[in-house]
């Protein structure tokens, strides 16, 4: 497990950093996205899950759930472009479960992508993805989770 | 950064975690911070939405043994005590940080809020300590930080006339008294004996008009809950009744917080808070009266007696719909404290923490237009 200023970010998963989003590819070629810990820190406890509903289709960089915190909402946007397979029936009954495990039960949504060898290009991962969050943290200012 | 700290080390900074054992810590060596003030200062991470930071240091006493009343709309409420030790209940909906006092002025010093803090507020609670506390804290504040001037948010219960004298001589800049509720009855089923709570209607209208006589004009101000029964006409008299004394109004909508005994309320409705928080600022802001002012049967406001076109200049500034409160050092209209999401969701504002651009003012119009539009008038 990689870890940026405190901030778990694993490094067998892709990250659009820019975003704060983390995207996994599974075995059935459909990819599961979330917020990153990093993303969690900065939000506070999240009170509120409403994802696009299934068979949605989603630009890349566009919204694929509204999420809320005391202070804050905002869109998690999704790192490739797809159809919505499945939404997170856990983390609608308990939106907190984003920030107890962000990585694990606490996925977004679930994406069957449109052109995932193309949008995966613009991802990064491993030890890359640790520098770049690095630098956004340093330019974000951010002391670490 | 850690939630507890060793006990040999001094514990600078607590932040709420209901999963460790919550320290021991007391002011005045201790005190409570809003949650947007400790991201101001950079205690701790976070985004807030639309805005960066608050303008105004909200403090809150602090006390293991926490308020000893029992209000019914409050997070701190005495009730609690069973369920949630002192410093990890949450109040106006986010959890409010603990630290120490010489951290906190370390940081103000060192401008970790980048110069962001037009005023300090000392909220105080109803606590044996809290006076003579609150005392310590603003005289230490004025050694350390005059340049940022500091309101007191007051427990009249506790309180007597030389109490006040003795706070504006210590330096307190405006005295303000958190009456919340605008009707005795109100008043008396949230705050009084019926649910066990120490506080009276007619303390707190004493402390009041000691703040007018002390404190003077625009130096002193009541806080309102809009929402908890009373009509759009009965608020805006009691705003009416403040602003002839020469104070101003610091309205709130009411929000049913978690775990307080009104948490299975409603939120007060949109199109009522809007019309209230205009009558509210044409009485504090723009010499409008209640008087002129139109209410049917239901205490509604139908009419704002105000010309028509100037009424529409004033909601199109946006001004009314912002938070309301001491004001910063830019803009007397527009206030420093500017509470983000105190008193609503971030998606559905109620109380703007930020000027309001033409797209929100246009979703203000239509929420006050939701009554005629549902009545079909």
């Amino acid at each position: 497990m990689g870890t940026v200023r405190g901030c778990e970010i694993p490094e067998d998963l892709m990250y659009n950093v820019d975003n704060n989003v983390w995207l996994r590819r599974e075995d059935d070629g459909s990819v599961t996205i979330g917020m990153t810990s990093y993303a969690c820190a900065l939000a506070g406890q999240i009170v509120s899950y409403t994802p696009k509903g299934v068979g949605k289709d989603i630009k890349k960089d566009k919204s694929a759930a509204t999420v809320e915190s005391g202070k804050w909402v905002g869109p998690l946007k999704s790192p490739v472009s797809g159809s919505v397979v499945a939404t997170n029936e856990e983390v609608a009954k308990e939106p907190g479960l984003i920030n107890k495990d962000p990585y694990g039960s606490g996925w977004v949504a679930r994406l069957n992508p449109a052109d995932y060898a193309a949008d995966a290009t613009e991802l990064k991962t491993g030890g890359d993805a640790l520098a770049a969050f690095e630098e956004k943290m340093n330019t974000d200012g951010f002391g670490g989770c | 950064m850690n939630a507890i700290a060793p006990e040999t080390q001094t514990l600078n900074f607590y932040r709420p975690d209901y999963f460790v054992k919550t320290p021991a810590m007391r002011s005045p060596e201790y005190v409570q911070l809003s949650t947007a003030a400790a991201i101001t200062l950079g205690l701790v991470p976070g985004v807030m939405h639309r805005t960066s930071c608050t303008h105004c240091l909200n403090l809150l006493m602090t006390y293991p043994e926490g308020c000893r009343a029992n209000c019914t709309y409050c997070g701190l409420a005495r009730h609690r005590e069973e369920s949630r030790d002192y410093a990890d209940r949450n109040f106006i909906r986010v959890d409010w940080p603990t630290v120490r006092v010489e951290e906190m002025l370390e940081r103000i010093a060192a401008e970790s809020d980048r110069g962001q803090f037009q005023r300090m507020c000392i909220s105080m609670i109803t606590h044996p300590d809290s006076d003579h506390d609150t005392r310590l804290l603003l005289k230490r504040w004025m050694e350390a930080a005059p340049h940022i001037p500091v309101s007191i948010l007051s427990n009249p219960t506790t309180m007597e006339k030389e109490d006040l004298i003795t706070l504006r001589e210590l330096g307190a800049d405006i005295f303000t008294v958190a009456l919340d509720a605008v009707t005795p009855e109100i008043f008396e089923r949230t705050r009084g004996k019926t649910v066990q709570s120490p506080h009276s209607w007619e303390k707190y209208w004493q402390a009041i008009e000691w703040a007018a006589e002390i404190y003077g004009p625009e130096k002193f101000g009541a806080h309102l809950i809009c929402g908890m029964g009373e009509t759009e006409q009965e608020i805006l008299e009691v705003c009416q009744k403040i602003r002839d004394m020469g104070g101003h109004n610091h309205m709130f909508a009411f929000f049913p917080e978690k775990g307080s005994m009104m948490e299975d309320w409603d939120p007060v409705p949109q199109d009522h808070w809007r019309r209230v928080q205009l009558g509210r600022f044409l009485i504090d802001y723009a010499g409008g009266r209640v008087e002129d002012m139109a209410f049917d049967s239901y205490g509604r406001i139908e009419d704002f007696g105000y010309p028509k076109a100037e009424l529409d200049d004033i909601i199109s500034s946006g001004k009314p719909f912002q938070t309301s409160g001491c004001p910063g050092k830019d803009d007397e209209e527009i206030s420093a404290c500017n509470r983000p999401y105190g008193d609503s969701s971030p998606s559905d504002i109620r109380s703007f923490p930020f000027m309001l651009n033409r797209q929100d003012v246009e979703v203000v119009r239509r929420q006050m237009r939701l009554l005629e539009m549902q009545t079909g008038k």
